[in-house]
């Protein structure tokens, strides 16, 4: 071999090998392109599971039926009673649309409503069980003011039409706990403490229910 | 006077400069707590993030226990649900606490995040990425540590990240809080430059007060002064409570002269009152005797026996008028002193020649210093001889038979003291109050011009004559100044 030929041999080679290292690149670089995007980040969309759909439609014919055999007292209960009953439309709504996470949450406002209601109910019947002592109910009622002020969060982050108002139901409802407490009068405290917070733990539930639901898990790479 | 004014001016200097070491301590101590403070200022505003951060973590752990305790099935929520709660609560703790963010951490997972004090809080709904990696640092700290805080090294802003694990519960509460370094010194450097300027301003009000103090306080010392000898001296007004004491100064200065203003006139109304009197006295003795030389003449005549010796007496009288009125016009002597320095020696030796012939049995010795030749004065010689003639007869006669006159001449710094003592009885204490009035007399045939007019003339030349106590007789004090002195 002449040593010309030689010389054109080892730059061919060169070439080649220059070109096959640019393909490879090229190659890794397509390969990558090709591979799923990343894992969203960490957040809300973790944690323990929604409800199974069986579980939603039982707790929701339970809370429709307590809803259909209770009668309002007064007008804050029927006005809470209008509102649990609207709540449990769209809930049955949200399951038909298998949205199983805000139904879960629209059938705990629901619920929670009933709840005020039931209260009404206690105030006139009166007591039927032993009355929590003074300390435990201005414990509550401390914990119900704290509460008041999460109210316009929850009414807004809810965007229920009827958030607003349940937050000045629940301000009344506090404000007459107080007046019982100051009078004495231990029983009706703690049912209008538990109205007012029953109300807010309605409102809670809306917020979440309008809270975006747990996020689809990660893709495999 | 000099020795006090000397002690309060230096008292009064010490004052002033501990005034002036004060002020300067304290000015000194502010710059000192300045300049530590601006180099503190940071490490102060990181400590306050921190108190508050940490009141902060403790109220969010506090309502995270409660939310999770009154509530058992909670836990069992979607984390999407639990989100929303625990949003709520930042959202109200953490309204409270400005430009703190945070929120909490379960599982490997931030929830319940809110920034409720931001500008836009709605558009802060996630925890900020720039920071996220160092927060979660900080939160795995606190998992072991149960609590921990880390400053985020930034360069315009102080970026603070703590965490508290809450008790019980598999989670822990994070917040963050950033402040610009610029605003977290300045105002402090603002408050510090202010203390600064007062403390100047102090300083110099300070002096400004101990000055103006110590040039009222040398204003009044000049004026009380100048008072002594100038009864119309009025010192200068000023304000204040320095003002307030020239004026009271000047009110009794006034009253003061008022008062010595009556005082000489009812002391020259009472001289002239005796001098009048003495003088009537003096002269009515002599008309008296010329009347009764004139009644008998005229007896005399009308019977013709006229004799010239009948007019001696009168012509006595007359001479003793012209005596009495020659000593009352040396009294008010209107001619010019003519002082020079001349030896008092032999004018004193002269004075006692003079008075040899009225001395009688009386001797008299004079005693001058030893290794004096001679001692000078400044005098005029005719009057000094007159004023000592007059003080030797007066001891002559005083001193009765067999008495002894002495005549001492002392040299004293400034002066010549010339002495003359005898050895009668001496003065009582209402003669020595009237010795030297004139018309003031205690002998039967005396003028009562002698001692007046001497002290007179002694004045005139710039001495003094007084009466000194003395055991034995009374004696007089020539004072005249010494050839060679100020005075």
């Amino acid at each position: 071999m002449s040593r010309g030929r030689l010389k054109r041999l080892v730059v061919a080679s060169l070439w080649l090998v220059a070109f096959l290292a640019m393909f490879s690149q090229l190659r890794a670089d397509s390969v990558k392109q090709d591979a799923p995007p990343p894992p969203p980040p960490a957040g809300p969309g973790q944690g323990p599971p929604t409800p199974r759909p069986t579980d939603i439609a039982k707790h929701l014919e339970d809370v429709r039926r307590h809803l259909n055999a209770t009668r309002g007292r007064d007008d804050d209960s029927n006005r809470v009673l209008g509102v649990a009953q609207r709540v449990l439309q769209r809930a049955e709504q949200q399951v038909k649309a298998k949205d199983y996470f805000s139904a879960d949450r629209s059938i705990g406002a629901a619920d929670a409503f009933l709840h005020v209601a039931e209260h009404a109910d206690h105030l006139v019947e009166g007591p039927k069980g032993p009355v929590p002592r003074q300390p435990e109910i201005a414990d509550h009622l401390q914990h119900v003011y704290f509460r008041l002020q999460q109210a316009d969060f929850f009414s807004l982050t809810s965007r229920d039409p009827d958030g607003k108002e349940l937050s000045l139901m629940a301000r009344k409802f506090y404000e007459e706990s107080r007046k019982q407490y100051e009078v004495g009068n231990w029983f009706g405290a703690d049912e209008y403490a538990k109205s007012a917070d029953d109300l807010l733990r309605g409102l809670e539930n809306l917020a979440q229910a309008a809270a975006p639901g747990p996020s689809l898990p990660p893709r495999p790479r | 006077m000099s020795g006090v004014k000397d002690l309060f001016q230096s008292r009064f200097q010490l004052q002033l400069f501990l005034i002036l070491v004060s002020a300067t301590s304290v000015a000194a101590l502010s710059v000192l707590l300045i300049w530590d403070s601006v180099h503190n200022a940071e490490r102060f505003v990181i400590g306050d993030m921190g108190s508050q951060m940490n009141t902060a973590l403790s109220e969010l752990g506090r309502q995270f226990t409660y939310r999770a305790t009154s509530d058992s099935s909670w836990k069992d929520l979607p984390i999407a649900a639990r989100d929303v709660s625990l949003r709520g609560i930042s959202e109200v703790v953490l309204r409270s606490y400005p430009g703190v963010e945070g929120g909490f951490y379960e599982n490997g997972t931030f929830i319940g995040y809110a920034f409720p004090t931001h500008d836009n809080p709605s558009a802060k709904t996630e925890v900020p990425s720039a920071e996220r990696s160092v927060i979660e640092d900080v939160i795995h700290d606190a998992l072991g540590n149960n609590a921990a805080q880390r400053l985020l090294p930034s360069g315009s802003e102080l970026v603070l990240v703590s965490a508290l694990r809450i008790p019980d519960q598999n989670a822990v509460v994070w917040a963050m809080q950033r402040r610009s370094r610029q605003n977290a010194t300045t105002g402090r450097r603002m408050l510090l430059v202010a203390l600064l300027l007062g403390a100047l301003i102090s300083v110099g009000g300070t002096l400004q007060m101990a000055l103006s103090l110590r040039r009222g306080v040398s204003e009044i010392q000049d004026g009380l002064a100048s008072l002594e000898g100038d009864f119309d001296f009025t010192i200068p007004p000023a304000t204040g409570e320095l003002g307030e004491i020239s004026n009271a100064i000047n009110r009794m200065a006034a009253i003061r002269k008022k008062l010595e203003e009556e005082l000489r006139r009812e002391d020259r109304l009472r001289v002239v009152g005796r001098t009048v009197a003495g003088f009537a006295h003096e002269i009515r003795n002599p008309l008296n005797g010329i009347r009764l030389s004139m009644q008998v003449l005229e007896q005399r005549m009308k019977k013709g026996q006229v004799q010239p010796s009948d007019l001696t007496v009168v012509i006595g009288e007359v001479d003793r008028m012209d005596a009495l009125l020659t000593d009352l016009l040396a009294f008010r002597n209107t001619k010019k002193v003519e002082a020079s320095i001349v030896d008092v020696l032999p004018i004193i030796q002269r004075c006692i020649e003079l008075a040899r012939p009225k001395q009688g049995d009386v001797s008299i010795t004079s005693c001058a210093p030893d290794q004096s030749p001679e001692i000078k004065a400044v005098v005029d010689p005719g009057r000094l001889t007159q004023a000592i003639l007059n003080l030797l007869l007066n001891a002559v006669e005083a001193s009765g038979p067999n008495g002894h006159v002495v005549v001492t001449i002392r040299k004293v710094p400034g002066r010549v003291e010339i002495e003359v003592q005898d050895s009668g009885p001496g003065l009582g204490e209402e003669q020595r109050r009237h010795i030297f009035e004139a018309f003031y007399t205690t002998k039967p045939n005396g003028t009562g011009l002698g001692l007046a007019v001497s002290r007179q003339l002694v004045t005139e030349m710039g001495g003094d004559l007084y009466h000194a106590n003395s055991s034995e007789g009374a004696r007089f004090v020539v004072v005249v100044p010494a050839a060679g002195s100020d005075a």
